[in-house]
């Protein structure tokens, strides 16, 4: 392995993390606000993908970059009618936190499976958000990968901002502290649970934006990166921001390399083993406050 | 301001709260004692609707709140002020008293209902930027007790507010809520300890076993030789 390719490796690592991690602050935005883990996010990865494509390449044709806004836009409003209409009627049922679990896990499936009749099993794609590459030296660099990289790093940013600076956000910190103290300052807590699952749902569909020109666009596709994401949440320590960060970087680098060693399919399989190992010691993740 | 009426509450099959009925009036300062576990919290939590009643009503400012979220009941100017504190451990002392301003009227005083809680509270004004989760005990009730005020309220509903606090600071807590009555807000207290509260309560209840087992005034109280033997211990 040459030098050159350890820095290729390790850039095209980077970016695919940035990708893993909007993925995974979704996944940790809902559970901390909301307390249900969401299965369904991967197939909100996909149905992003899948609207997004029918607006532009695949149907009506539109520009792609009128496509996107739209595309996150309505993916919002399903975020937030998801968790109006699914979640929300099962928080007042006694057991209603196992109850959710299977519930978000059928709504994948019969999500997915939608997709399946819908647009069937042949994979589609999106296009690259910019074409061709960067040279400088030996090195190359798709421009796409550049703007996937970007994207994220500044999807994130405005994150951090709208989470630390305005109302909402404030508020949703606060419910994820504590659900109680929320409800006694009169936060409204339905309608925050409704943009959690709301935002999540526009990070899953950048996600997917980015993601699918590289993994292509097929009705199971967002599993693969739900469960990346989810072990990235994990190994973070869950709802540890820092912790996620370096979780995400860790694992995107050290696939792309078991990818190039080993072959693809070798990554999922070391990374659910790297999951287990770590949990048996140390079981709220590398980064957990203990 | 606030009447309850033939309140009964049910934890699944136990009976906690038994045909109920309190008064407060506008600018008094009701305190209800009663030994723990007897059903003072969970009062207070009927109330500000964090728990719904089996039965009664519960009529304050003219309306009856006993169906409300707490949501909307906070947005009438009830506020509870929970014993747990319920703070928001990860968010700062500052932080934590923007959210009391979460409301629609609330928002648009934020400033003067700052200054007047860190007027009550300077030690909060020197800890703003500190986070929740790092103040003392007595601090953490001071806080708790100001991001309440955060929403200008016309009604307080405090669960033990001198609990587990050394008796300066159970001063210090008291002499607030003294500066809070003189306010015109109405206070409704509940107390295990009786020692302070009945220095201050213009009436007082006890509540036992999930009845009130007495009612008066202070005066009425304290010259009461059975409830100065069971709550005061003289």
């Amino acid at each position: 392995m040459t030098s050159s390719t350890v820095v290729n490796l390790v850039l095209a690592g980077i970016t695919l993390g940035a990708v893993y991690l909007l993925m995974a602050m979704g996944l940790t935005l809902v559970y901390g606000v909301t307390k249900v883990f969401n299965y369904a996010q991967g197939s909100f990865f996909t149905w992003g993908g899948y609207i997004a494509w029918c607006l532009s390449v695949g149907v009506l044709r539109w520009n792609y970059y009128l496509a996107i806004p739209i595309t996150i836009l309505v993916m919002f409003v399903m975020g937030m009618v998801f968790q109006n209409l699914i979640v929300l009627p099962l928080r007042s049922k006694p057991g209603w936190d196992f109850t959710v679990i299977i519930v978000t896990l059928g709504c994948a499936l019969v999500l997915d499976n939608l997709a399946l009749v819908a647009f069937g099993a042949l994979s589609k794609t999106l296009p690259n958000l910019l074409e061709g590459n960067i040279r400088y030296g030996k090195f190359a660099f798709a421009k796409h990968d550049l703007v996937m990289l970007l994207t994220s790093l500044v999807v994130l940013a405005i994150l951090q901002v709208f989470l630390s600076k305005t109302w909402t956000g404030m508020a949703l910190r606060a419910v994820s502290q504590d659900n109680i103290g929320a409800r006694i300052v009169g936060l409204p807590l339905n309608l925050l649970y409704s943009y959690a699952f709301g935002i999540a749902a526009v990070l899953s569909t950048i996600a997917g934006i980015l993601l699918v020109p590289r993994t292509l666009l097929y009705p199971e596709v967002g599993w693969e990166v739900v469960l990346k994401a989810f072990v990235v949440m994990v190994l973070g320590g869950l709802g540890n921001i820092k912790g996620t960060v370096v979780a995400a970087f860790i694992l995107s680098i050290a696939e792309v390399f078991i990818s190039f060693i080993f072959g693809g399919i070798w990554a999922m399989p070391i990374f659910l083993a790297g999951l287990v190992v770590v949990l048996v010691f140390r079981p709220k993740g590398l980064f957990g406050q203990w | 301001m606030l009447k309850v009426d033939n309140l009964d509450f049910f934890y699944g099959e136990v009976q906690v709260l038994t045909n109920i009925s309190i008064v407060v009036e506008e600018g008094e300062f009701v305190a209800i004692f009663g030994p723990n576990g007897h059903g003072k919290s969970t009062l207070l939590k009927v109330i500000c609707g964090l728990l719904k009643p089996a039965a009664g009503t519960i009529q304050y400012d003219g309306k009856m709140i006993q169906g409300y979220s707490t949501q909307k009941i906070v947005d009438l100017g009830l506020i509870y002020i929970p014993e747990d504190r319920n703070l928001f451990p990860e968010m700062s002392v500052a932080e934590n008293l923007k959210m009391g301003a979460f409301g629609r009227y609330a928002r648009q005083k934020e400033a003067t209902n700052l200054e007047h809680v860190y007027h009550l509270f300077p030690k909060l004004k020197t800890l703003s930027n500190r986070l929740a989760s790092g103040l003392s005990g007595g601090e953490a009730r001071m806080l708790a007790i100001g991001r309440g005020l955060m929403s200008a309220p016309k009604f307080l509903a405090i669960d033990e507010p001198s609990f587990g606090l050394a008796p300066i600071l159970r001063v210090e807590v008291f002499n607030a809520i003294q500066e809070i009555l003189e306010q015109g807000v109405s206070v409704l207290l509940v107390e295990q300890s009786t020692t302070i509260a009945s220095k201050y309560a213009n009436r007082i209840y006890a509540l036992e076993d999930g009845k009130i087992a007495f009612e008066g005034t202070r005066e009425e109280a304290l010259s009461n030789q059975e409830f100065k033997k069971i709550y005061l211990g003289i």
